[in-house]
């Protein structure tokens, strides 16, 4: 779980963190040559913020997240940034959705695995996806390496009627498996090849084909004549 | 900006069947305005339009106005629909009531001053369209002036979209099925209207909104029938649809083959 911290900013120390959690104060403090925690007692919490301002820290409006990345020396480096590290993805973000505390991510992630597996997706592209998903806090991210992958997380989510979001709007509110079309044209914003996002569509099984001839389709009868054309015409044989 | 700037005459031009006399006929509607109707052709004179003397049972003569004359007298609207198929000088005889000028009907003398809510529509298919539209008049300059000026283009993708499935839901389609066959009929009927005004040779018309309501419709109806037989339903509806040479209906196949990506038996076609 990434915390939340305040920060606190000096002009040539660097940045100060502080953050609660359980009753325990979390520091971080930030700068070129360090990146150190520590957790603190939290009746110090008072008295080590006003010894900081003593020092000539200056609060900065906005709480921030810590993000930890590990330098080509195999350091580990600290920033704090405003957008939660697990929605910063290499190659962008496509979709998102939340972690909810009864998610068992090792089961889902071997889920979308095998089912993102029968696509052309590069084995790296899903490995490192998967690993992303099982060590997920807050959030699961659908990266812009294989449209595969966003098709599969968005199908989860809007099936088990979870938050999904994007950045670019419009995105389809029916899952890719019903209304294919739409995520195709919705993805095409991510994907440089439409044709990617139409194969990927027909290796899930989930192609404008598949969707329409799906036998398992309702009718929607309407409340005031039940007799619809679109059932009779059912029942026409030719 | 016609409607409240108080101009008389408006000039609707557009590609067959983008709308134009829907648009105008829902507008009246909506305003709860009287619209009357003159359904232009070459043969129209000009009493079909300003109005005639016709015997009474009694052997006399009356005058009987034509829609003109009416919606001066009241104030009310008129329509005149394809209005460059009219002869020239037909036309032409409109320019003084077109600037909303008194004129006298000369069988009775009588002096028609129109109304100030008096407003005339002309719908024409643009005489450079590609659209083999026939026996399209170019209209002299002075009665071409007169005109407040709109270009007609088809429904944004989206309205498009939302009409189909209008059409679609009432009579009982799923709504996934309605929404996937939406968006298909819609882009398909974008592509074959991109292609007419690139002046493809296949494609002699575009398809009109009316046309992919018929389409999307015929689609959601033979669709169930036909998938147990391994048949495309969005292929087969268009047969029906819409009449085209068959040269236009083998690229209009391959529009939706493409579209689709899957063809008349329903093999997956490779994108």
């Amino acid at each position: 779980m990434s915390l939340l911290y305040e920060v606190y900013q000096h002009q040539t120390k660097g940045a100060w963190g502080v953050a609660i959690k359980d009753q325990t104060v979390h520091t971080v403090v930030v700068n070129d040559q360090s990146f150190v925690e520590a957790e603190l007692p939290s009746y110090q919490f008072a008295s080590e913020i006003s010894k900081r301002l003593r020092m000539g820290y200056t609060k900065t409006p906005r709480a921030k997240y810590l993000k930890v990345v590990q330098d080509l020396d195999g350091k580990m480096r600290g920033s704090f940034v405003e957008l939660h590290p697990e929605l910063t993805v290499q190659g962008g973000l496509v979709l998102f959705t939340t972690v909810s505390n009864s998610d068992d991510l090792h089961a889902l992630s071997q889920q979308w695995e095998e089912l993102v597996e029968k696509t052309d997706a590069r084995p790296n592209e899903i490995s490192s996806w998967v690993k992303e998903v099982q060590s997920a806090t807050q959030y699961i991210v659908a990266p812009a390496t294989h449209p595969a992958i966003a098709l599969v997380l968005a199908d989860w989510a809007i099936e088990n009627k979870r938050l999904l979001a994007a950045g670019v709007e419009g995105i389809p509110l029916q899952a890719p498996k019903n209304v294919p079309k739409e995520w195709e044209d919705w993805l095409a914003s991510f994907f440089t090849s439409k044709n990617d996002i139409r194969t990927a569509l027909e290796q899930l099984g989930w192609s404008l084909r598949d969707a329409l001839t799906r036998s398992d389709v309702q009718n929607e009868t309407q409340t005031s004549d039940g007799d619809s054309w679109f059932t009779s015409a059912s029942f026409v044989a030719f | 900006m016609f409607w409240i700037g108080g101009f008389k005459a408006m000039l609707l031009e557009g590609d067959p069947s983008a709308g134009k006399t829907s648009f105008i006929k829902q507008w009246h509607a909506k305003l709860n305005v009287p619209l009357e109707t003159v359904a232009c052709s070459p043969d129209t004179q000009n009493y079909q339009m300003f109005g005639q003397m016709l015997p009474t049972e009694d052997g006399k003569l009356r005058w009987h106005d034509g829609p003109v004359t009416k919606a001066c007298r009241l104030g009310t609207s008129v329509l005149l629909d394809e209005y460059n198929i009219l002869e020239p000088g037909q036309a032409s005889a409109l320019n003084m009531v077109l600037e909303g000028y008194s004129w006298t009907i000369p069988e009775t003398g009588e002096v028609i001053s129109p109304a100030p809510t008096t407003r005339f529509f002309a719908t024409q298919n643009s005489i450079d369209s590609k659209a083999a539209v026939t026996g399209r008049n170019v209209l002299d300059v002075a009665n071409e002036d007169r005109f407040f000026y709109m270009e007609v283009d088809f429904l944004k993708p989206e309205h498009e979209e939302a009409l189909v499935l209008r059409t679609l839901l009432p009579g009982g389609v799923n709504s996934d099925v309605a929404k996937n066959i939406a968006r298909l009929t819609v882009e398909v009927a974008n592509k074959v209207r991109v292609a007419f005004r690139s002046g493809e040779d296949a494609i002699e018309k575009p398809f009109s909104t009316r046309a992919v309501l018929r389409w999307a419709k015929l689609s959601a109806m033979y669709m169930p029938v036909l998938k147990a037989q391994k048949q495309s339903g969005l292929h087969h509806a268009m047969r029906h649809a819409l009449k085209m040479p068959e040269v236009m209906a083998n690229a209009v196949n391959e529009y939706i083959t493409l579209a689709a990506g899957f063809d008349e038996d329903l093999n997956q076609v490779s994108p």
